[in-house]
Protein backbone atom coordinates (compact mmCIF):
# COMPACT_ATOMS: atom_id res chain seq x y z
CA UNK A 1 0.00 0.00 0.00
CA UNK A 2 1.25 3.45 -0.73
CA UNK A 3 1.28 6.31 1.53
CA UNK A 4 -2.17 7.70 -0.15
CA UNK A 5 -4.07 4.39 -0.47
CA UNK A 6 -3.52 3.96 3.66
CA UNK A 7 -4.66 7.63 4.26
CA UNK A 8 -7.62 6.98 1.81
CA UNK A 9 -8.58 3.34 3.79
CA UNK A 10 -8.26 6.00 6.91
CA UNK A 11 -10.82 7.68 6.02
CA UNK A 12 -13.18 5.42 4.92
CA UNK A 13 -12.40 3.72 8.48
CA UNK A 14 -13.61 6.99 9.95
CA UNK A 15 -17.32 5.74 8.93
CA UNK A 16 -17.03 3.96 12.01
CA UNK A 17 -16.68 6.50 14.64
CA UNK A 18 -20.11 6.40 16.46
CA UNK A 19 -20.84 8.91 18.83
CA UNK A 20 -19.42 6.91 21.94
CA UNK A 21 -16.23 7.27 20.42
CA UNK A 22 -16.99 10.96 20.07
CA UNK A 23 -17.57 11.37 23.76
CA UNK A 24 -14.42 9.05 24.41
CA UNK A 25 -12.19 12.21 22.90
CA UNK A 26 -13.49 14.75 25.80
CA UNK A 27 -11.93 12.02 28.52
CA UNK A 28 -8.33 11.66 28.30
CA UNK A 29 -7.96 8.54 30.62
CA UNK A 30 -10.45 7.05 27.92
CA UNK A 31 -9.21 8.52 24.82
CA UNK A 32 -8.28 5.80 22.41
CA UNK A 33 -6.75 5.38 19.32
CA UNK A 34 -9.29 3.04 17.99
CA UNK A 35 -7.09 0.73 15.96
CA UNK A 36 -9.49 -1.91 15.82
CA UNK A 37 -11.66 0.33 13.49
CA UNK A 38 -8.67 0.05 10.68
CA UNK A 39 -8.23 -2.81 8.32
CA UNK A 40 -5.34 -5.51 9.16
CA UNK A 41 -3.12 -4.46 6.59
CA UNK A 42 -2.83 -0.90 7.73
CA UNK A 43 -2.74 -1.64 11.22
CA UNK A 44 0.75 -3.06 10.50
CA UNK A 45 1.46 0.18 8.65
CA UNK A 46 0.95 1.84 11.58
CA UNK A 47 2.52 -0.02 13.86
CA UNK A 48 5.30 0.43 11.71
CA UNK A 49 5.22 3.92 11.48
CA UNK A 50 4.88 6.61 13.79
CA UNK A 51 4.05 9.49 11.87
CA UNK A 52 1.50 7.49 9.97
CA UNK A 53 -0.16 6.42 13.22
CA UNK A 54 -0.23 10.14 14.36
CA UNK A 55 -2.07 10.95 11.39
CA UNK A 56 -4.97 8.23 11.79
CA UNK A 57 -4.75 10.07 15.79
CA UNK A 58 -5.36 13.25 13.77
CA UNK A 59 -8.04 11.85 11.51
CA UNK A 60 -9.86 10.26 14.49
CA UNK A 61 -9.60 13.41 16.50
CA UNK A 62 -11.89 15.57 14.05
CA UNK A 63 -14.35 12.86 13.02
CA UNK A 64 -14.51 12.49 17.21
CA UNK A 65 -15.52 16.42 17.23
CA UNK A 66 -17.88 16.21 14.09
CA UNK A 67 -19.80 13.90 15.70
CA UNK A 68 -20.06 15.62 19.42
CA UNK A 69 -22.46 17.68 17.14
CA UNK A 70 -26.32 17.01 17.78
CA UNK A 71 -29.29 17.15 15.69
CA UNK A 72 -31.19 20.11 15.51
CA UNK A 73 -34.38 19.95 16.26
CA UNK A 74 -36.81 21.26 12.77
CA UNK A 75 -37.73 24.81 13.74
CA UNK A 76 -42.02 24.88 14.05
CA UNK A 77 -41.94 27.25 11.51
CA UNK A 78 -40.70 25.49 9.01
CA UNK A 79 -44.72 23.60 8.30
CA UNK A 80 -45.78 26.83 7.71
CA UNK A 81 -43.28 28.36 5.20
CA UNK A 82 -43.61 25.28 3.26
CA UNK A 83 -46.80 25.36 3.51
CA UNK A 84 -46.89 29.21 1.84
CA UNK A 85 -44.58 28.24 -0.65
CA UNK A 86 -46.19 25.47 -1.89
CA UNK A 87 -49.53 27.39 -2.52
CA UNK A 88 -47.48 30.08 -3.98
CA UNK A 89 -46.18 27.83 -6.52
CA UNK A 90 -49.75 26.25 -7.18
CA UNK A 91 -51.04 30.29 -7.71
CA UNK A 92 -47.58 30.58 -10.21
CA UNK A 93 -49.24 27.33 -12.21
CA UNK A 94 -52.33 28.70 -11.86
CA UNK A 95 -51.55 32.25 -13.83
CA UNK A 96 -48.96 30.26 -15.79
CA UNK A 97 -52.14 28.43 -17.42
CA UNK A 98 -54.48 31.37 -17.44
CA UNK A 99 -51.87 33.43 -19.85
CA UNK A 100 -51.54 29.90 -21.91
CA UNK A 101 -55.45 30.49 -22.49
CA UNK A 102 -55.01 33.73 -23.69
CA UNK A 103 -55.68 33.89 -27.19
CA UNK A 104 -53.15 34.78 -29.54
CA UNK A 105 -53.25 37.54 -31.66
CA UNK A 106 -51.24 38.00 -34.93
CA UNK A 107 -48.79 40.92 -35.02
CA UNK A 108 -50.47 43.40 -37.44
CA UNK A 109 -48.55 44.51 -40.54
CA UNK A 110 -47.25 47.92 -39.37
CA UNK A 111 -45.74 46.64 -35.66
CA UNK A 112 -44.33 43.69 -38.03
CA UNK A 113 -42.92 45.89 -40.15
CA UNK A 114 -41.58 48.56 -37.40
CA UNK A 115 -39.69 45.18 -35.31
CA UNK A 116 -38.13 44.33 -38.15
CA UNK A 117 -36.80 48.13 -39.12
CA UNK A 118 -35.41 48.09 -35.26
CA UNK A 119 -34.28 44.87 -35.68
CA UNK A 120 -31.66 46.00 -38.42
CA UNK A 121 -30.76 49.34 -37.22
CA UNK A 122 -27.07 49.26 -34.91
CA UNK A 123 -27.66 49.27 -30.94
CA UNK A 124 -27.66 52.75 -30.45
CA UNK A 125 -29.94 53.63 -33.71
CA UNK A 126 -32.73 51.82 -32.22
CA UNK A 127 -32.02 52.82 -29.11
CA UNK A 128 -32.43 56.22 -29.89
CA UNK A 129 -35.33 55.85 -31.83
CA UNK A 130 -36.71 54.02 -28.78
CA UNK A 131 -38.35 57.23 -27.39
CA UNK A 132 -39.97 58.67 -30.21
CA UNK A 133 -42.03 55.23 -30.99
CA UNK A 134 -46.01 55.54 -31.33
CA UNK A 135 -47.95 52.61 -31.47
CA UNK A 136 -48.89 51.69 -35.19
CA UNK A 137 -52.51 52.92 -36.14
CA UNK A 138 -53.37 49.20 -36.79
CA UNK A 139 -52.65 47.97 -33.44
CA UNK A 140 -54.50 51.02 -31.48
CA UNK A 141 -57.36 49.52 -33.86
CA UNK A 142 -57.01 46.11 -32.58
CA UNK A 143 -57.16 47.18 -29.27
CA UNK A 144 -60.17 49.35 -29.72
CA UNK A 145 -61.91 46.25 -31.38
CA UNK A 146 -60.57 43.57 -28.40
CA UNK A 147 -62.19 45.67 -25.81
CA UNK A 148 -65.09 46.49 -27.76
CA UNK A 149 -65.96 42.40 -27.85
CA UNK A 150 -64.17 41.98 -24.40
CA UNK A 151 -66.92 44.14 -22.98
CA UNK A 152 -70.00 43.08 -25.32
CA UNK A 153 -69.66 39.44 -24.33
CA UNK A 154 -68.84 40.58 -20.73
CA UNK A 155 -67.11 37.56 -20.34
CA UNK A 156 -65.66 36.76 -16.82
CA UNK A 157 -62.53 36.98 -16.89
CA UNK A 158 -60.55 33.68 -15.41
CA UNK A 159 -57.60 35.99 -14.08
CA UNK A 160 -57.96 37.72 -10.89
CA UNK A 161 -58.39 41.74 -11.59
CA UNK A 162 -57.48 41.42 -14.82
CA UNK A 163 -59.12 41.05 -17.92
CA UNK A 164 -58.10 40.11 -21.40
CA UNK A 165 -57.77 43.72 -23.02
CA UNK A 166 -54.51 44.35 -25.58
CA UNK A 167 -53.06 47.52 -24.11
CA UNK A 168 -51.15 48.76 -27.16
CA UNK A 169 -48.48 50.91 -25.35
CA UNK A 170 -47.47 48.32 -23.17
CA UNK A 171 -46.96 45.97 -26.09
CA UNK A 172 -44.57 48.36 -27.69
CA UNK A 173 -42.57 48.94 -24.94
CA UNK A 174 -42.08 45.29 -24.09
CA UNK A 175 -41.79 44.35 -27.43
CA UNK A 176 -39.30 47.22 -28.16
CA UNK A 177 -37.19 46.60 -24.85
CA UNK A 178 -37.21 42.60 -26.51
CA UNK A 179 -35.48 43.97 -29.32
CA UNK A 180 -33.40 46.22 -27.71
CA UNK A 181 -31.43 43.19 -25.55
CA UNK A 182 -31.56 41.59 -28.79
CA UNK A 183 -29.61 44.15 -30.45
CA UNK A 184 -27.42 44.62 -27.92
CA UNK A 185 -26.61 40.79 -27.62
CA UNK A 186 -25.55 40.61 -30.99
CA UNK A 187 -23.70 43.30 -31.78
CA UNK A 188 -21.69 42.57 -28.25
CA UNK A 189 -21.51 38.79 -29.88
CA UNK A 190 -20.95 36.99 -33.03
CA UNK A 191 -21.19 40.52 -35.35
CA UNK A 192 -23.51 39.67 -37.07
CA UNK A 193 -25.10 42.80 -39.29
CA UNK A 194 -28.73 41.37 -39.74
CA UNK A 195 -31.16 39.54 -37.22
CA UNK A 196 -33.74 37.14 -38.76
CA UNK A 197 -37.20 38.46 -37.76
CA UNK A 198 -40.07 36.55 -38.01
CA UNK A 199 -43.53 37.50 -38.35
CA UNK A 200 -44.63 36.71 -34.47
CA UNK A 201 -47.79 36.42 -32.59
CA UNK A 202 -48.49 37.94 -28.94
CA UNK A 203 -50.54 37.63 -26.17
CA UNK A 204 -51.24 40.59 -23.65
CA UNK A 205 -53.45 41.49 -20.75
CA UNK A 206 -53.63 44.21 -18.98
CA UNK A 207 -54.09 44.93 -15.46
CA UNK A 208 -56.93 46.77 -14.21
CA UNK A 209 -55.19 47.65 -10.96
CA UNK A 210 -51.41 46.48 -10.30
CA UNK A 211 -51.05 47.61 -6.85
CA UNK A 212 -53.79 44.63 -6.13
CA UNK A 213 -52.80 42.58 -8.98
CA UNK A 214 -51.63 38.82 -7.99
CA UNK A 215 -47.77 38.48 -7.23
CA UNK A 216 -47.42 35.40 -8.82
CA UNK A 217 -49.28 37.16 -11.95
CA UNK A 218 -46.55 40.37 -11.98
CA UNK A 219 -44.21 37.71 -11.42
CA UNK A 220 -44.54 36.30 -14.96
CA UNK A 221 -45.62 39.39 -17.00
CA UNK A 222 -42.11 40.57 -15.61
CA UNK A 223 -40.84 37.81 -17.32
CA UNK A 224 -42.38 37.67 -20.63
CA UNK A 225 -41.69 41.56 -20.82
CA UNK A 226 -38.24 41.47 -19.91
CA UNK A 227 -38.85 43.06 -16.41
CA UNK A 228 -40.49 45.79 -18.18
CA UNK A 229 -43.82 44.85 -15.71
CA UNK A 230 -42.01 43.64 -12.96
CA UNK A 231 -42.79 46.86 -10.89
CA UNK A 232 -46.35 48.01 -9.53
CA UNK A 233 -45.04 51.35 -11.32
CA UNK A 234 -45.06 49.96 -15.06
CA UNK A 235 -47.37 50.39 -17.67
CA UNK A 236 -50.90 48.85 -17.16
CA UNK B 1 -45.06 9.40 -6.78
CA UNK B 2 -48.55 11.00 -7.27
CA UNK B 3 -48.17 14.84 -5.81
CA UNK B 4 -51.16 16.63 -6.86
CA UNK B 5 -52.60 18.23 -3.87
CA UNK B 6 -55.09 20.99 -4.66
CA UNK B 7 -53.76 23.79 -2.30
CA UNK B 8 -57.44 23.84 -1.37
CA UNK B 9 -56.59 20.39 0.42
CA UNK B 10 -53.72 22.27 1.98
CA UNK B 11 -50.87 19.84 2.98
CA UNK B 12 -51.85 16.71 3.64
CA UNK B 13 -51.51 13.16 2.05
CA UNK B 14 -48.19 12.91 -0.38
CA UNK B 15 -46.51 15.50 0.28
CA UNK B 16 -46.94 15.88 4.18
CA UNK B 17 -45.62 12.05 4.23
CA UNK B 18 -42.79 13.14 2.45
CA UNK B 19 -42.07 16.53 4.52
CA UNK B 20 -42.42 14.05 7.47
CA UNK B 21 -40.25 11.68 6.35
CA UNK B 22 -37.33 14.52 5.53
CA UNK B 23 -37.34 17.52 7.35
CA UNK B 24 -35.24 16.12 9.96
CA UNK B 25 -32.65 15.38 7.67
CA UNK B 26 -33.32 18.55 5.27
CA UNK B 27 -33.24 20.80 7.65
CA UNK B 28 -29.96 19.50 9.71
CA UNK B 29 -27.84 19.27 6.10
CA UNK B 30 -29.19 22.72 5.57
CA UNK B 31 -28.24 23.63 9.00
CA UNK B 32 -24.58 22.48 9.21
CA UNK B 33 -23.95 23.17 5.45
CA UNK B 34 -25.11 26.90 6.29
CA UNK B 35 -24.04 27.40 9.59
CA UNK B 36 -26.69 29.00 11.42
CA UNK B 37 -30.81 28.70 12.03
CA UNK B 38 -32.09 31.77 9.90
CA UNK B 39 -30.56 30.15 6.61
CA UNK B 40 -31.31 27.17 7.59
CA UNK B 41 -34.91 27.82 7.66
CA UNK B 42 -34.51 29.28 4.19
CA UNK B 43 -32.49 26.40 2.30
CA UNK B 44 -34.87 23.75 3.73
CA UNK B 45 -37.82 25.66 2.37
CA UNK B 46 -36.12 26.12 -1.20
CA UNK B 47 -35.51 22.46 -0.81
CA UNK B 48 -39.27 21.52 -0.30
CA UNK B 49 -40.03 24.07 -3.31
CA UNK B 50 -38.21 22.61 -5.25
CA UNK B 51 -38.95 18.60 -4.17
CA UNK B 52 -42.59 19.48 -4.35
CA UNK B 53 -42.24 20.90 -8.00
CA UNK B 54 -40.05 18.40 -9.05
CA UNK B 55 -41.21 15.40 -7.73
CA UNK B 56 -43.38 14.16 -10.54
CA UNK B 57 -40.52 14.49 -12.47
CA UNK B 58 -38.23 11.96 -10.52
CA UNK B 59 -37.19 8.92 -12.30
CA UNK B 60 -35.95 6.48 -9.61
CA UNK B 61 -32.69 6.36 -11.39
CA UNK B 62 -30.90 7.46 -7.99
CA UNK B 63 -31.88 6.73 -4.55
CA UNK B 64 -34.51 8.99 -3.31
CA UNK B 65 -32.63 10.40 -0.70
CA UNK B 66 -29.70 10.82 -2.54
CA UNK B 67 -31.82 13.43 -4.82
CA UNK B 68 -33.52 15.06 -1.64
CA UNK B 69 -29.77 15.63 0.07
CA UNK B 70 -28.50 16.78 -3.69
CA UNK B 71 -31.38 19.57 -3.29
CA UNK B 72 -30.63 20.95 0.30
CA UNK B 73 -26.92 20.99 -0.72
CA UNK B 74 -27.27 22.54 -3.75
CA UNK B 75 -30.07 24.92 -1.58
CA UNK B 76 -28.27 26.05 0.78
CA UNK B 77 -24.81 26.45 -1.11
CA UNK B 78 -26.61 28.72 -3.73
CA UNK B 79 -28.25 30.58 -0.59
CA UNK B 80 -24.67 30.86 1.04
CA UNK B 81 -23.49 32.17 -2.45
CA UNK B 82 -26.37 34.61 -3.02
CA UNK B 83 -26.00 35.81 0.69
CA UNK B 84 -21.98 36.41 0.43
CA UNK B 85 -22.25 39.91 0.31
CA UNK B 86 -24.29 40.12 3.82
CA UNK B 87 -21.92 40.33 6.55
CA UNK B 88 -21.12 36.80 8.54
CA UNK B 89 -23.23 35.59 11.26
CA UNK B 90 -21.11 35.44 14.79
CA UNK B 91 -21.19 32.75 16.59
CA UNK B 92 -23.02 35.00 19.52
CA UNK B 93 -25.98 34.40 17.23
CA UNK B 94 -25.35 30.62 17.00
CA UNK B 95 -25.21 30.33 21.06
CA UNK B 96 -28.10 32.46 20.98
CA UNK B 97 -30.32 31.04 23.66
CA UNK B 98 -33.39 32.55 22.32
CA UNK B 99 -32.33 30.52 18.64
CA UNK B 100 -34.93 27.65 18.68
CA UNK B 101 -32.70 26.01 16.39
CA UNK B 102 -30.23 25.44 19.13
CA UNK B 103 -29.07 21.41 18.85
CA UNK B 104 -31.23 19.54 21.47
CA UNK B 105 -29.44 19.35 24.84
CA UNK B 106 -29.59 15.37 25.51
CA UNK B 107 -27.88 15.78 28.61
CA UNK B 108 -29.65 16.98 31.54
CA UNK B 109 -27.26 20.53 32.20
CA UNK B 110 -28.54 20.09 35.89
CA UNK B 111 -26.78 16.47 36.03
CA UNK B 112 -23.83 18.25 33.60
CA UNK B 113 -23.30 21.34 35.59
CA UNK B 114 -24.04 24.60 33.88
CA UNK B 115 -20.56 25.31 33.04
CA UNK B 116 -19.88 21.84 31.43
CA UNK B 117 -22.60 22.73 29.56
CA UNK B 118 -21.83 26.02 29.13
CA UNK B 119 -18.47 24.96 27.65
CA UNK B 120 -20.00 22.02 25.29
CA UNK B 121 -21.95 24.29 24.00
CA UNK B 122 -19.11 26.46 22.87
CA UNK B 123 -17.03 24.04 21.99
CA UNK B 124 -20.51 22.73 19.86
CA UNK B 125 -20.35 26.35 18.06
CA UNK B 126 -17.09 26.26 17.20
CA UNK B 127 -16.70 23.29 15.97
CA UNK B 128 -19.74 24.19 13.76
CA UNK B 129 -17.92 27.37 12.75
CA UNK B 130 -14.83 25.62 11.66
CA UNK B 131 -16.72 23.08 8.96
CA UNK B 132 -18.81 26.59 8.16
CA UNK B 133 -15.09 27.66 6.90
CA UNK B 134 -14.68 25.14 4.68
CA UNK B 135 -15.24 25.42 1.14
CA UNK B 136 -18.94 24.66 -0.15
CA UNK B 137 -17.68 21.71 -1.33
CA UNK B 138 -15.92 20.20 1.14
CA UNK B 139 -18.29 21.52 3.46
CA UNK B 140 -20.90 19.34 1.77
CA UNK B 141 -19.00 16.06 1.71
CA UNK B 142 -18.22 16.62 5.85
CA UNK B 143 -21.70 17.15 6.46
CA UNK B 144 -23.02 14.04 4.21
CA UNK B 145 -20.28 11.73 5.15
CA UNK B 146 -19.80 12.84 9.39
CA UNK B 147 -23.17 13.88 10.46
CA UNK B 148 -25.50 11.97 7.77
CA UNK B 149 -23.33 8.90 7.92
CA UNK B 150 -23.84 8.25 4.11
CA UNK B 151 -21.71 5.90 2.34
CA UNK B 152 -18.80 6.81 -0.63
CA UNK B 153 -21.61 5.52 -2.87
CA UNK B 154 -24.50 7.32 -2.16
CA UNK B 155 -22.60 11.03 -1.39
CA UNK B 156 -21.55 10.45 -5.53
CA UNK B 157 -25.07 10.19 -6.50
CA UNK B 158 -26.19 13.56 -4.04
CA UNK B 159 -23.29 15.10 -5.53
CA UNK B 160 -23.04 13.86 -8.86
CA UNK B 161 -19.53 12.80 -9.05
CA UNK B 162 -17.70 10.12 -9.01
CA UNK B 163 -16.61 8.02 -6.18
CA UNK B 164 -13.01 8.83 -6.99
CA UNK B 165 -13.88 12.37 -6.34
CA UNK B 166 -15.49 11.78 -3.36
CA UNK B 167 -12.47 10.11 -1.96
CA UNK B 168 -10.09 12.87 -3.25
CA UNK B 169 -12.73 15.81 -2.18
CA UNK B 170 -12.89 13.89 1.20
CA UNK B 171 -9.18 13.79 2.10
CA UNK B 172 -8.73 17.58 0.87
CA UNK B 173 -11.63 17.99 3.46
CA UNK B 174 -9.45 16.19 6.22
CA UNK B 175 -6.69 18.44 5.63
CA UNK B 176 -8.56 21.60 5.55
CA UNK B 177 -10.39 20.55 8.68
CA UNK B 178 -6.82 19.94 10.22
CA UNK B 179 -5.88 23.86 9.97
CA UNK B 180 -9.88 24.91 11.04
CA UNK B 181 -10.28 21.98 14.25
CA UNK B 182 -7.02 21.81 15.61
CA UNK B 183 -6.82 24.75 17.17
CA UNK B 184 -10.32 24.61 18.40
CA UNK B 185 -9.37 21.25 19.59
CA UNK B 186 -6.52 22.15 21.68
CA UNK B 187 -8.02 24.93 23.34
CA UNK B 188 -10.31 22.52 24.66
CA UNK B 189 -7.86 19.53 25.54
CA UNK B 190 -9.61 17.50 23.28
CA UNK B 191 -7.89 14.20 21.55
Amino acid sequence: MNRQSIRDAMIESLSGVTTRHAAEGANVDHGTDRLELLPQAVREHLAENEVLHQEWRQLLRQVRAIRTLERVPVPSDLDGRVVASLQAGYRQERVAEQVQALPTERAPRELDLLVRRLANQPFAEASADLGDLKAPASLERLVAVRVETERLARKPSGMPRTSRLLAAAALLVATSLGLVRLLGERDAGTGDNGLEVASFSFRVTRMEDPANADPALLGLLGGMSGGMLDGREGPQ
Amino acid sequence: MACQESPDRGFDGAFRDLYEQYKDRVYNVCYRTTGNAADALDASQETFGILFRKVSAFRFESKFSSWVYRIAVNASIDLKRRSAARPATSLDRLRSPSDDSAPIDFKDDEVEGPEAAATRHELQAEIQEAITRLSPKMRAITVLRYNESLSYEEIAECLGTSLGTVKSRLSRAHAALDRELTPVLDRHHLR
